[in-house]
């Protein structure tokens, strides 16, 4: 009949499980369940229950990628299903979270600070999109938010990138506008703004998948490789990988997503050149730098600003080594390398006309709904419970129904013979 | 089973309703006081659901667990030398309707001296 000896229902199990893998703790889970659903279970109860489930889901996926490895290599990289749809446009975006592992003490560890309990997660985040292929760039302009110098200030904070000291924008009031901005402010009417909140070419989002672990990028990537080999993105037309600038995430392309289009986050690249476009600079001199900077990388044209920033570099001098990170020397100086060792990874204005995603918001929205969960000051997780909560959350994100499925396949298989005591 | 809730519960709105009116006759001979919340009848009827299916899910897993045929214990899960029959336990699931109890056929190899659950035919297959 598919019931287990957890003592619970299959149904029961269900709303256990997502309760405990969508509060922000147990706690939460077990009050949620007696509100909602009139069930009365404690949260340590419910924690078993995750882990359980966790720790059979994580079996499941490692032995998918097991069985993913032995195929033939032209295989790994070929559509997994031919009798399924094949997706026109796939993107797969990669990046790292925070949580807190409860470490056993040891002579090594008891001297180290309590901020040393924070370790790195991985999450993936594998998209659909519905797009076409345009005969040039659709959307040429940088869009206006990126120039609202208010909202950027705060995304880049947002980010954790430094920006030059004394940059206040709020206390500096709005920047004189420049040329470029009137002349574009003069010929955009009220109802092309409109039109603007929805980016011309912009790909329609269809499915996306999550996948999150405690694993090293190197165990990760096989990970990713699998699940996008499943959905069978390899079949697809256009393909792109986003990520970062860490360097571990185009080793995680080239190794695993060769043939996928590997592309920079803009916002990232925005984010150093913003900071290096104030950079010693008043806030009109770098305001009016900035717009016409970003212009020129939102286009494709990272080649055009590369001279003008090692100049810039050059004049402001070498950074010393113990440099702060708001340093105006160091902030032009990891820009002009930044930019130029993902200069590559930029051209824009081709990805647009391709249809492809150049924004990791996916990713990176993925992260906080994993972090609402995992993440907190007072959160610390053994690597077991980390791992199945990290694998729960992730399947909940998922729209893929991969929780169905593993539920309906759970049941069937439920009820085997199995030993429940031994007599004395 | 395969059967689709939705068109059951179709199949069996017009009795449904009648057992509903008694119900409600029953509990209410006089009808449904005045100044009655909507809550309050909520909670009655939910809890009456409630008991309805906890009792329903009850009768059908123990009719099949008592119907399991001694001879079918099936092989022990370790040495796969013969069962035999041990007295039946209890056990209790928590549904969502509420907690329902059956007793449990049990098998013992007289070898290996392993009690089991037997699984074949498994309940509901």
């Amino acid at each position: 009949m598919g019931v287990d000896r957890t003592g619970y229902s299959p149904r029961v199990q269900h709303k256990i499980v997502y309760a405990g893998a969508s509060n922000v703790s147990y706690q939460a889970a077990s009050q949620e369940l007696a509100e909602l659903a009139d069930l009365r279970i404690g949260p340590k109860p419910v924690e078993r229950l995750v882990r359980r489930i966790g720790r059979e889901r994580i079996d499941q996926r490692d032995a998918a990628v097991v069985a993913h490895q032995r195929l033939p290599l032209m295989k790994q990289d070929a559509v997994a299903n031919p009798r399924r749809s094949t997706p026109s446009t796939v993107m797969v975006s990669i990046d790292g979270g925070r949580i807190q592992i409860r470490s056993k003490p040891s002579k090594e560890t008891q001297s180290e600070p309590a901020a040393n309990h924070w370790r790195e997660s991985k999450t993936a985040v594998l998209e659909t999109y519905q797009s076409e292929v345009h005969p040039t760039d659709p959307d040429p302009h940088v869009p206006r938010c990126f120039h609202d110098l208010k909202r950027t200030t705060k995304m880049i904070r947002g980010l954790g990138h430094a920006l030059p000291v004394g940059l206040d924008i709020d206390a500096e009031g709005p920047p004189p506008k420049t040329k470029t901005t009137e002349t574009s402010e003069t010929s955009e009417t009220s109802e092309t703004r409109n039109a603007r909140s929805i980016r011309p070419g912009r790909p329609k989002r269809l499915v996306r998948s999550v996948l999150a672990s405690r694993k090293c990028s190197e165990d990760f990537g096989p990970i990713v490789h699998q699940a996008a080999w499943a959905r069978n993105f390899f079949g697809a037309k256009q393909k792109a990988f986003l990520g970062d600038g860490l360097p571990v995430n185009w080793t995680l392309q080239r190794r695993h997503f060769a043939r996928f289009t590997p592309i920079l986050d803009f916002v990232h690249a925005l984010s150093y050149v913003f900071a290096a476009a104030f950079a010693g600079r008043s806030l009109s001199e770098g305001a009016a730098i900035y717009k016409r900077w970003i212009q020129a990388v939102w286009e494709g044209r990272v080649a055009a600003i590369l001279p003008e920033l090692e100049a810039r570099s050059t004049a402001l001098g070498t950074p010393p080594k113990e440099s702060v990170e708001s340093d105006p020397r160091r902030l032009v100086f990891e820009a002009w390398r930044y930019l130029r060792n993902n200069a590559e990874r930029m051209r824009y204005d081709e990805y647009r006309r391709q249809g492809l995603p150049i924004m990791t918001s996916a990713v990176e929205s993925a992260i906080k709904m994993i972090n609402h969960r995992v993440k907190g000051s007072e959160k610390f997780w053994s690597e077991p419970g980390a791992e199945a909560i990290l694998q729960l959350r992730a399947d909940y994100l998922s729209e893929t129904g991969v929780m169905d499925q593993f539920w309906s396949t759970r049941e069937t298989q439920a009820g085997h013979a199995r030993p429940y005591r031994r007599a004395s | 089973m395969n059967q689709d809730a939705a068109a059951v519960r179709k199949a069996f709105q017009v009795r449904l309703g009648q057992m509903a009116r008694e119900l409600g006759r029953e509990l209410y001979p006089d009808g449904l006081p005045r100044g009655t919340k909507f809550s309050e009848l909520e909670d009655l009827a939910g809890a009456l659901g409630d008991e309805m299916a906890r009792q329903f899910i009850e009768t059908h897993v123990r009719g099949q667990a008592e119907d399991w045929p001694d001879d079918e214990l099936g092989e022990c899960p370790a040495c796969g030398g013969p069962a035999r029959k041990t007295p039946d336990q209890p056990r209790v699931l928590t549904t969502t309707r509420g907690d329902v109890a059956w007793k449990e056929r049990v098998g013992n190899c007289p070898a290996c001296r392993r009690f089991f659950f037997p699984s074949k035919p498994s309940h509901g297959r």
